[in-house]
């Protein structure tokens, strides 16, 4: 009779234990919930949400490092007049000795002088344009027409004005009083529209142009071309 | 679980931070700022006037003067072989020449026979300028303009600057792109 009940007993103990062991299984079939302030969040989502942000974040580690070529986003028309900034440089001076030849009313040859001068030349670089074609990656660079800015006689030098005399009548102080003037004017006349001179000051610019761009557009995109014209 | 993707996800801005700024260091090369030199060459043209007198040596052969009015360039740049280059941390030091007066030519088709003035065009006077003597007077008149263009500080100092300014923009450029903000340090020898 003893055994019977003791059978009995651990039966109802073995049952308890096949009813709690069913109770655990249905407890960890609940999602495991993580409180983040007073946001609830299962362990799902949070393992989705970490390998979206590791898949952005390894994205633009190789994008950065692999993919973007350093400084593409540098040429911009205006990260272009910044580096082609020449204003100190766009200005140059040029030598100009030149002869007068003075004449009579009759047009006969009196006299000639012989002046030392120079006029500067340069660009206004605010006229400078820039254009980028970004799908052939090429920059054009315009640079406008050179002006002359200034002339004027080297005073400096004692033998800045020389005379031929043809007509010994011609000789007298009026001519070497009118002389300066008579260099001026002529410097004046013979620069104003020299082409020489308007190109030479143009090439210049073009140059330091060129010497200014070529370094930084292969430093910045190798695969852009430029022109400076 | 949540700790190791913590550490994950740790790991990787690491990386990700440590990457964006490791741009590729590229150090100033001293080819480049030679060939930058050469680049910087000024040219100036200048309209000229050669001038001699020939002094008289009678009745028959009185004083001359002569002439004649042409065109030339002068080259005025840094002597690139000079130029040296070292870069110790994050400075640059460039040793530089003075610019000087390279080359000085003439335009050769600026002048003829006929662009020469002669003080005497009477027949009697029997002195002469000779070809040779055209050439010597040109000749002189070149080396006058040289010297002139030598002493001529204004379009020295401009050369240099000019070679300066084209070196400085570029090691400016490498600075960006290295992520370095290189110093320069001029020396200016003769």
């Amino acid at each position: 009779m003893e055994e019977n009940i003791n059978t009995e007993s651990t039966e109802q103990t073995n049952e308890t234990n096949v009813d709690e062991a069913k109770n655990e299984e249905k407890h960890n079939d609940k999602p495991i919930e993580i409180k983040v302030g007073n946001v609830s969040l299962s362990k799902k989502i949070i393992t989705i949400i970490a390998v979206v942000v590791l898949i952005a974040i390894a994205g633009i580690f190789v994008f950065r490092n692999f993919i973007a070529k350093p400084g593409t986003e540098l040429i911009t028309v205006s990260s272009i007049q910044d580096i082609i900034d020449i204003d100190e440089l766009s200005t140059l001076k040029y030598y100009y000795n030149g002869i007068v030849n003075v004449q009579n009313e009759k047009s006969e040859d009196l006299y000639y002088v012989a002046y030392k001068g120079y006029v500067t030349a340069g660009i206004n670089i605010s006229d400078i344009k820039i254009s980028i074609d970004e799908a052939n990656k090429h920059i054009t660079i315009e640079v406008p027409e050179a002006k002359i800015n200034g002339r004027d006689l080297r005073t400096d030098d004692p033998e800045y004005l020389d005379y031929i005399f043809l007509k010994k009548s011609a000789n007298n102080n009026d001519a070497i009083n009118d002389a300066h003037e008579r260099a001026l004017k002529d410097l004046e006349e013979k620069t104003k529209d020299n082409k020489e001179i308007l190109e030479i000051a143009h090439d210049n610019a073009k140059e330091v142009i060129s010497g200014l761009m070529e370094p930084w557009l292969s430093l910045a995109d190798s695969e852009f071309t430029y022109e400076v014209k | 679980m949540n700790k190791k993707i913590i550490t994950l996800l740790l790991v990787c801005i690491i990386m990700c931070l440590s990457g964006c700024n490791s741009k590729n260091k590229i150090d100033p090369d001293e080819m480049r700022i030679k060939s930058l030199c050469e680049l910087s060459t000024l040219r100036v043209d200048y309209n000229n006037v050669a001038r001699f007198t020939k002094e008289g040596t009678g009745l028959l052969r009185g004083e001359l003067k002569a002439w004649c009015e042409y065109k030339g360039y002068v080259k005025i740049g840094v002597d690139m072989s000079k130029v040296k280059v070292s870069l110790a941390d994050d400075t640059v030091t460039i040793t530089m020449p003075k610019a000087e007066v390279q080359d000085i030519s003439i335009v050769e088709d600026s002048f003829n026979k006929d662009s020469w003035i002669y003080s005497e065009k009477e027949f009697w006077n029997l002195n002469k300028i000779t070809p040779e003597e055209q050439t010597k007077i040109i000749s002189d008149a070149q080396n006058e303009m040289k010297e002139v263009a030598s002493a001529d500080s204004s379009l020295l100092v401009q050369a240099q600057n000019r070679a300066k300014v084209l070196i400085e923009n570029y090691i400016n450029q490498i600075g960006k792109l290295s992520g370095i903000e290189y110093k320069i340090n001029w020396i200016d020898v003769e």
